[in-house]
């Protein structure tokens, strides 16, 4: 045992080294480090008024990246789409858009959420085989033997001149409850810091949940949701394409059962189905020389089971999930001299059945450090079931005739240190291979806004293969917590498109096609720090810095998404009913883009926030008036992830007002 | 007991995913086959039926896979051969003009089929022309059965508009009286051509006019062409990857493959070089599909 510590502090110090940075390790917090993490994951009333998208733009774990004014593509420590992976409540969703228009999170809304996550290494794997990591949203459940609660809010934007509503009812008795949320929003496009018009930044959205908890006993637990989320005339300045319509049904029925006398002590159990159809539309857009529709649907069906057993040395989770999810796009383009209209499908009934088992378990060797193992074994079949798909693929040489099965999963290995009452420190290493994508497998000529390629899958790909250390250390003393994590990743068969000059481009103006191949080899490196304090009871201090890079081998070229160095600052004072807070951020821009995949170098930027609270309570309830100052100098600024160099908004004075009893 | 059958229900997500899964259908072509009765001709002298099969619905301009069969058990005498010659009968100014269109196959007759084979219509039937097709049955120079049967040859209509945009091919040769005519056949979906690999055929014939005195032209495999085929999409402004150029199978007859990568419009842009002269290059007229 000692020797295997001893190899691991090894292989970590030598990483550490080797990287411009080091150090750190999120997916302990949640774990290991606590409260901390996990009270900023959790989602409060205060949180209701932000969009989703704003919600993940604010965890200093996450980054976006932007195709306009919704439906934003979270990005873990660089990592993003098929890498990652989207749990909500438990649920395996896939987005329904072949041009990533519609990450799952943008079929949430806060007012629903009870927590947002993001995990790494073993945390993540229980959700799906991810390198970059999980972010799980977990829905808000009545809380039993509370008779009546009720909020509303409404917030007024002065950019977008738009609305932000949402309300809550919940109900319950002793043994069960029930809870409806839904929030509706429409905005208008927005200006940017020159006062100039952002054309196709708008949007309505508007979600209902239900939900319902039944404690049958003391030891079984039964849930149910529905949701229903639809966003309407959502613009995509960065796209050549808006979309009409983006609609969600999600449901599923869960199970918890406790053991007081047995090996384990905890079973969960859930099935579940969501549906997407996503409407892209092109009909608002001027000069566009050939209209197109091109609508896609996602549907996911799964059942998944927990075990859990605790004793005094060890935490020991089993998992199996088993989910199935089928894809369909197409396009019609219409001729604009009134000949005869074109037709392809762009995912072909991509049909993906995957199986999986988790294993984790922590181990306490001794009463100062823990031992964290966990392995995930997933097997997937994918399938392109449409013949016409098929008929498609024969052009590129390909000839599908049944499923493509493949193994892949992570291991994940984690010492958690406590050195005393103050430090503690976590590190390890994990392995994944994660498999294709449907659009990498199976897509066929997906055109990409942002390098202005047309994208085809390849069938043959080999799942990509990541090792990663990490490395944390925390220091905690009283309101002060401070803390670092360090990643950094190898890659293997990388995926990435590569140009294939044999093939003409469909989509008008593209530059030509790239076809998705594994290349080798790719690396990155993930620093932060971050810090909080509390001053006195009145006055609150967060601080996070951030900087990341990454380089593709084959391509010669950064890695996509590598956060230049973002400084994020936090102040909060309390003066009775009065709460007066400022936000700076500060980024570098992006200096080194990856132009190849069509990121472009972006500006240094300086961005302030404003914002006042003022609470009143009444005889019955509690009612809040805000006033928030978003991008108060008016700076103009274009977020390094944008896509096609999209400015950010302008200022934006929005004021609300909050009834919760 | 209890904790068994919850560890059951455990594993019984494991085994859905073996109820639900691999899909190994294949996609079956749809070769060309000779389903549709076209027409049928009673020969009085004979007494027999014959009967005009088609692997599309209706004869259309361009290329026609087609087969002549007696109906019933009856046939014919033994050894004999088939003589099929369609003929479009045209007023013109008052003046009756005759001219055919040509055919290749009808290889492996027996005394009842004249085997499979082709005809390139080189026109659809219009107002002013009516096609109509001699079949006869000759042993020893001795017709032992004729049928004459009227036709209908549907036009192949497009909606884009471009004279440039042809079904059948017919270009005047430098130097000669002579004609080049050709029309496409795709092989395994019944001359309709299909989203992705399609194998296909160009049928090359070269035109000998006629002799006169009621003699009709000749049309002889035009052999030794070589091709170079671009399908290009106009509307789109794009092509398809992985074509073979199509390479002489028989006299006449060239073999190759284009890829389709969606529906819609789709040109086959020629080059044909007849040894060293061009004889039709990718600014010229060109095939030219809807679908």
């Amino acid at each position: 045992m000692k020797f295997l510590i001893n190899r691991m502090v090894q292989i970590v110090i030598i990483c550490t080294i080797s990287c411009s940075f080091s150090f750190a390790q999120d997916s302990l917090k949640t774990v290991y480090l606590g409260e901390v993490i996990i009270s900023s994951d959790t989602i409060t009333d205060q949180d209701y008024q932000l969009t989703a998208d704003q919600l993940l733009e604010a965890n200093r774990k996450l980054n976006v990246a932007k195709r306009g004014n919704f439906a934003w593509e979270p990005v873990i420590d660089g990592f993003t789409d098929g890498q990652i992976t989207v749990a909500i409540d438990g649920m395996r969703v896939f987005g329904g858009c072949t041009d990533k228009m519609d990450p799952a999170t943008s079929y949430l809304e806060p007012v629903n959420l009870q927590k947002l996550q993001v995990l790494h290494a073993a945390d993540a794997q229980q959700y799906g085989t991810s390198l970059g990591g999980a972010i799980n949203a977990e829905m808000r459940y009545p809380t039993l033997g509370n008779p009546l609660s009720l909020g509303v809010q409404t917030a007024y934007s002065s950019n977008t001149n738009g609305t932000d509503t949402n309300v809550f009812l919940e109900k319950s008795y002793k043994k069960i409850g029930f809870r409806y949320s839904g929030a509706y929003r429409q905005h208008q496009s927005y200006t940017d810091g020159n006062g100039n018009l952002v054309p196709h930044t708008q949007y309505r959205k508007q979600n209902h949940t239900f939900t319902t908890l039944f404690q049958q006993n003391e030891s079984t637990q039964w849930t149910g949701l529905f949701m229903f989320d639809e966003g309407r005339d959502i613009g995509y300045p960065a796209l050549p394409m808006d979309v009409s319509s983006a609609t969600a049904y999600m449901g599923n029925l869960g199970f918890k059962k406790k053991f007081n006398d047995s090996f384990f002590s905890t079973l969960t159990a859930k099935v579940y189905y969501n549906s997407i159809t996503h409407i892209m539309d092109d009909t608002q857009r001027e000069n566009v020389a050939m209209h197109m529709d091109m609508p896609g649907k996602s549907q996911t069906g799964g059942v998944w089971t927990t075990l859990e057993h605790t004793s005094s040395k060890h935490q020991f989770k089993l998992k199996g999930d088993v989910y199935i999810n089928t894809l369909f796009a197409d396009m019609t383009m219409y001729s604009p001299t009134g000949g005869v209209n074109m037709y392809l499908q762009t995912w072909g009934d991509i049909q993906r059945n995957s199986a999986a088992i988790f294993i984790e378990d922590v181990w306490q060797l001794d009463p100062r450090l823990k031992w964290k193992n966990s392995l995930r074994l997933e097997a997937v079949s994918t399938n392109l079931t449409s013949d016409l798909a098929r008929m498609q693929f024969e052009i590129l040489g390909y000839s599908i005739n049944g499923p493509e099965s493949d193994l892949g999963g992570d291991f994940s290995s984690l010492f958690l240190y406590q050195l005393d009452k103050k430090w503690s420190a976590s590190f390890g290493g994990s392995y994944t291979q994660r498999f294709g994508t449907a659009s990498e497998l199976y897509g066929f000529y997906l055109f990409n806004a942002r390098d202005q390629y047309d994208y085809i899958g390849n069938p043959n790909l080999e799942n990509e293969k990541a090792t990663s250390f990490t490395f944390d250390l925390n220091y905690k003393k009283g309101v002060w917590n401070v803390g670092a994590r360090a990643r950094k990743t190898y890659i293997k068969d990388y995926i990435v498109g590569i140009v294939d000059e044999n093939l003409d481009a469909m989509t008008p103006g593209a530059l030509g096609v790239k076809e998705y191949q594994n290349v080798d080899n790719a690396q990155s490196s993930h620093f932060e720090l971050y810090g909080s304090t509390k001053f006195t009871n009145w006055l609150g201090y967060r601080l996070s810095a951030v900087v990341e890079n990454g380089y593709i081998d084959a391509l010669h070229s950064p890695m996509p998404y590598m956060r230049p160095f973002t400084l994020k600052q936090d102040v909060r004072v309390l003066i009775k009913k009065v709460t007066i807070g400022g936000q700076y951020e500060y980024s570098s821009g992006m200096s080194s883009p990856s132009t190849i995949l069509g990121e472009a170098e972006t500006s240094s930027y300086h961005l302030v926030n404003l914002y006042v609270d003022y609470n009143l309570p009444l005889r019955k309830g509690n009612l809040q008036f805000d006033i928030a100052i978003n991008n108060v100098f008016n700076t103009y600024y274009i977020d390094p992830f944008a896509w096609n160099s999209i400015p950010n908004m302008g200022r934006n004075i929005k004021a609300g007002i909050n009834y919760k009893f | 007991m209890k904790n068994l059958s919850y560890i059951a229900l455990f594993l019984f997500s494991f085994i859905i995913i073996g109820c639900n899964n691999d899909d190994n259908e294949t996609v079956t072509p749809n070769n060309p086959s000779y389903d549709f009765e076209i027409t049928k001709v009673k020969d009085e002298t004979s007494g027999l039926t014959l009967k005009l099969m088609a692997s599309k619905e209706n004869l259309s301009e361009g290329v026609n896979n087609v087969a002549f069969e007696i109906e019933g058990t009856s046939t014919l005498t033994t050894g004999g051969t088939w003589q099929i010659v369609p003929k479009m009968t045209m007023m013109m100014n008052e003046m009756t003009h005759k001219h055919s269109t040509p055919i290749r196959g009808f290889e492996e007759a027996t005394e009842s089929f004249s085997g499979k084979g082709q005809i390139l219509f080189v026109m659809p039937t219009i107002e002013m022309g009516a096609w109509d097709i001699e079949v006869q049955y000759i042993l020893e120079e001795t017709a032992l059965a004729t049928w004459t049967m009227p036709l209908t040859v549907e036009p192949v209509p497009f909606l884009a508009e471009d004279p440039a945009y042809k079904t059948v091919i017919n270009l005047p040769l430098a130097d000669s009286d002579n004609k080049i005519i050709m029309g496409y056949n795709f092989i395994d979906n019944g001359n309709n051509p299909a989203m992705g690999s399609n194998n296909y055929e160009i049928l090359a014939f070269k035109r000998i006019p006629s002799m006169g005195h009621g003699h009709l032209e000749t049309y002889v495999p035009y052999t030794d062409l070589t091709f170079g085929v671009t399908p290009h999409m106009p509307s789109m402004d794009h092509g398809s990857p992985n074509n073979v150029d199509p390479v002489a199978s028989t006299d006449g007859v060239y073999t190759g493959v284009v890829n389709f990568s969606m529906l819609g419009d789709w040109q086959l842009k020629l080059n044909v070089v007849d040894n060293n002269t061009v004889i039709l290059d990718e600014e010229g007229v060109s095939f030219y599909l809807e679908f």
